[in-house]
């Protein structure tokens, strides 16, 4: 290792690392880690002051991770699964817990790990990394701590080459540019490589189902969406960015009237988290589409903003978040094939079922699209991500017959 | 009414009103021609739903973020008829704002400029020393901010010296010279805000040696940020000034590439001032509504001159105060205000490479 490089939290040495032998997937001692972090996680003081510290310390709870990993189909009595070995993770540079939950799959099916984070420090990630090292200092906790390193280090080249030609696992949370640098760091011809690059995420709204709402329904959805949307600014991959309106004509426009209304009413009791910057930057993202494109904007205040695309198109390009929101209609989920593209992540919905789902995708074979969930659900991390098992990914399966 | 009428305006004499019914005219003529000279700023109108045929209130008059001019190209012009192109290079090396003059808004420009700079330098060009090195207009063809700012006002001066050599250090021979060849007369001083400071106040102290430049004019622009920075205020700097050299009139400006000729002075009051062909609304960036005298907000600026290309109400990334109109002491109509800088954290989000992945 470089004199460059900064560990931060000196969890174990790179040489110790490597040399150590891999955890049991599923072993006791990750579950125990699991619960020890998932407690001080949720634990008042902390869970207060930091809830997305608190979603992951529930989602650390072992229970819950059993659950996953039971969905999974991961019974080790039936079949050889054992972990792939070393696993360089590399943090993208401004979600604070993000690197936690890909971590933990990996150190749940036992791989050693090394994980790069940014060199932004804030107070959620000084805490969060005190607390890791603190737990892993113990005794119990020691054959984890061998197998652990968090490292820290600026533009250095030459440790991530280094590194990328001793792993076995490279995972990569984007963005694009970051991920074609990486790629130009050679791995050993055996390893693979996760890479999560920028995506887009849609809405569909099935108008007539909306209008058959009460109005206790209405606010629910209105919540559910506020959450998709305004958590870390509409920032997330996972937020909705376009919303389309599924149906004939007139019943569109009411859907869209009352929608929007209710959901103003929600926005205005949240607090507001944008500041000017933020809405010059929409307002440049708002303008340079009106520029280019045939739209019509309508906004009371820049805490929302809406697009009306007379057809529905995906402009990747000009929308950064920060409370846009992209409108179109479509008449049938058909009409989502020349949308797509390997960019577009999550459909969170409203008024959709399963049968025509999948009877869209088994028909369709639709290009893009790595997710349908409920509106209010589009954040929620799923050990399924960008059509990666992540579990299949950090376990290797020995064949046997 | 002509559009060049508002040349002959009187830039400080006219009272609110005066001033309101003139720039609201003239603002709605260059609105209407724009929207049928531009295909990009007429989309942006008709997504507004914005009907060009009524005559807006100046708080109505549709304005866009500066930021566009570095990502379009923005013209209401055939490009047979470009002139020249205006360039401003950020100071971080990002994609600069592009321009297009036509001979007739150049001239514009260069005319509002003298009728502005005249009226703090007097009609006669002055001797000029320039606070800065010879060689930052050497390449013309590819000028930073500050060599267009110093090529564009040295046609208020003549005999022009350079304070500083090549690296930056003062040449205390050149300087010295110019202060006893014209101690005299008047004299007109320009450079940038910081690099007077530290190249020419800091130097000057730190030789412990003082000027005659008691008779001469500093004008000084660029931002307070790096000042601000080392905590030096605008008191400050004046009063350092005044120590080394002498001199009482020292006016900073404030101006921008996209609506060059239309600067904002500071008088002796300390404020900077709207000509009549220029003014300043200032916005709260929650709902764009307008702020009242003594509340900052983000900046926006219109002008008369911009007639190639719909520059003439811009939002700008700067916060400003307005703390009066037409009651100035310094004894100028029209409205006064103050900028304080950047909105902090102006620069893109990251769309590219900084996506975020949730974590519920």
């Amino acid at each position: 290792m470089s004199e460059n490089s900064l560990s931060i939290f000196i969890t174990s040495t790179e040489e110790v690392v490597l040399d150590q032998k891999n955890l049991r997937p599923f072993g006791d001692v990750q579950f125990l880690f699991a619960q020890s972090l998932s407690r001080e996680l949720t634990s008042p003081l902390v869970a207060r002051q930091f809830p997305e510290l608190a979603a992951l310390g529930f989602w650390l709870r072992p229970a819950n991770l059993k659950n996953i990993i039971g969905k999974h189909n991961l019974n080790l009595d039936v079949n050889l699964f054992v972990p792939r070995g070393l696993v360089f993770h590399i943090a993208p540079s401004n979600v604070d817990t993000i690197f936690v939950y890909s971590w933990f799959i990996s150190l749940l099916c036992g791989n050693r790990n090394l994980i790069r984070i940014s060199e932004k420090i804030n107070s959620q990630n000084n805490l969060l990394l005190d607390i890791i090292v603190k737990i892993l200092s113990k005794p119990e906790f020691k054959e984890i701590a061998y197998s652990t390193q968090i490292i820290s280090y600026g533009h250095d080249d030459d440790i991530s080459k280094d590194l990328s030609l001793k792993s076995d696992v490279r995972v990569v949370w984007g963005g694009d540019n970051t991920i074609k640098h990486f790629r130009s760091f050679q791995m050993p011809p055996h390893a693979t490589e996760l890479c999560f690059s920028n995506k887009f995420s849609l809405c569909i709204i099935d108008s007539d189902r909306l209008n058959r709402l009460s109005q206790e329904q209405l606010l629910k959805v209105s919540k559910g969406f506020y959450n998709d949307s305004y958590w870390f600014g509409q920032m997330a991959c996972s937020s909705p960015r376009l919303v389309l309106w599924r149906c004939c004509d007139e019943n569109i426009e009411i859907a869209r009237e009352n929608f929007w209304r209710v959901f103003e009413e929600v926005l205005n009791k949240e607090r507001n988290f944008f500041d000017a910057a933020d809405f010059v930057n929409k307002e440049i993202s708002v303008d340079s589409l009106a520029f280019k494109q045939k739209v019509k904007i309508s906004s009371k205040d820049n805490r929302l903003t809406k697009i009306w695309l007379d057809k529905p198109e995906v402009y990747i390009n000009d929308h950064c978040g920060l409370g846009l929101f992209h409108e179109s209609k479509i008449s049938h989920l058909n009409d989502l094939s020349s949308l797509l593209s390997r960019s577009i992540q999550t459909v969170s919905y409203f008024g959709l079922n399963r049968e025509e789902v999948f009877l869209y995708v088994k028909e369709q074979v639709p290009v893009g699209i790595d997710r349908f969930c409920e509106i209010g659900h589009a954040l929620d991390f799923g050990s399924i991500w960008d059509g990666l098992d992540l579990f299949r990914s950090f376990l290797r399966q020995i064949d046997f017959k | 009414m002509q559009t060049n009428e508002f040349l002959n305006w009187p830039i400080y004499s006219f009272s609110k009103e005066e001033k309101r019914t003139r720039l609201e005219e003239l603002l709605h003529s260059l609105t209407v021609h724009h929207s049928i000279s531009c295909n990009l700023y007429e989309n942006l109108l008709a997504a507004r739903d914005v009907k060009v045929e009524n005559k807006l209130s100046l708080e109505k008059v549709p304005f866009f973020p500066v930021r566009l001019f570095k990502l379009f190209h923005i013209q209401s012009i055939n490009n047979k008829d470009v002139f020249k192109v205006l360039t401003s290079s950020g100071t971080t090396g990002q994609v600069p704002s592009k321009i297009f003059l036509d001979k007739e808004t150049s001239n514009f420009q260069t005319h509002a400029l003298v009728k502005i700079v005249q009226e703090f330098l007097g009609k006669n060009r002055l001797p000029m020393l320039i606070i800065d090195h010879p060689n930052v207009i050497k390449d013309r063809n590819n000028f930073s901010a500050r060599g267009a700012g110093i090529l564009g006002l040295s046609n208020f001066g003549r005999e022009h010296v350079y304070a500083l050599n090549e690296d930056m250090s003062l040449n205390i021979d050149a300087v010295n010279d110019f202060c006893e060849r014209h101690k005299n007369t008047n004299t007109f001083v320009f450079g940038f805000t910081f690099i007077i400071w530290q190249n020419f106040v800091l130097e000057l102290e730190r030789l412990n040696f003082s000027l005659n430049l008691q008779n001469s004019i500093f004008l000084h622009s660029g931002g307070w940020k790096k000042l601000q920075d080392i905590a030096v205020d605008n008191f400050t700097f004046k009063e350092r000034l005044n120590k080394v050299c002498g001199v009482k009139k020292i006016h900073n400006f404030y101006g921008m590439v996209e609506q060059v000729g239309s600067i904002f002075v500071e008088c002796i009051q300390g404020y900077l001032h709207t000509p009549a062909f220029a003014e300043i609304l200032v916005r709260d960036p929650l709902d764009w509504s307008i702020k009242p005298n003594g509340e900052m907000g983000v900046v926006q600026v219109l002008s008369c001159i911009p007639k190639s290309y719909p520059g003439h109400s811009l939002l700008t990334e700067d916060l400003g105060t307005i703390h009066g109109e037409d009651n100035c002491k310094c004894g100028r109509l029209g409205k006064y205000f103050e900028i304080h800088g950047r909105i902090p954290r102006a620069e893109v989000r990251g769309c590219s490479d900084t996506q975020v992945s949730p974590t519920k």
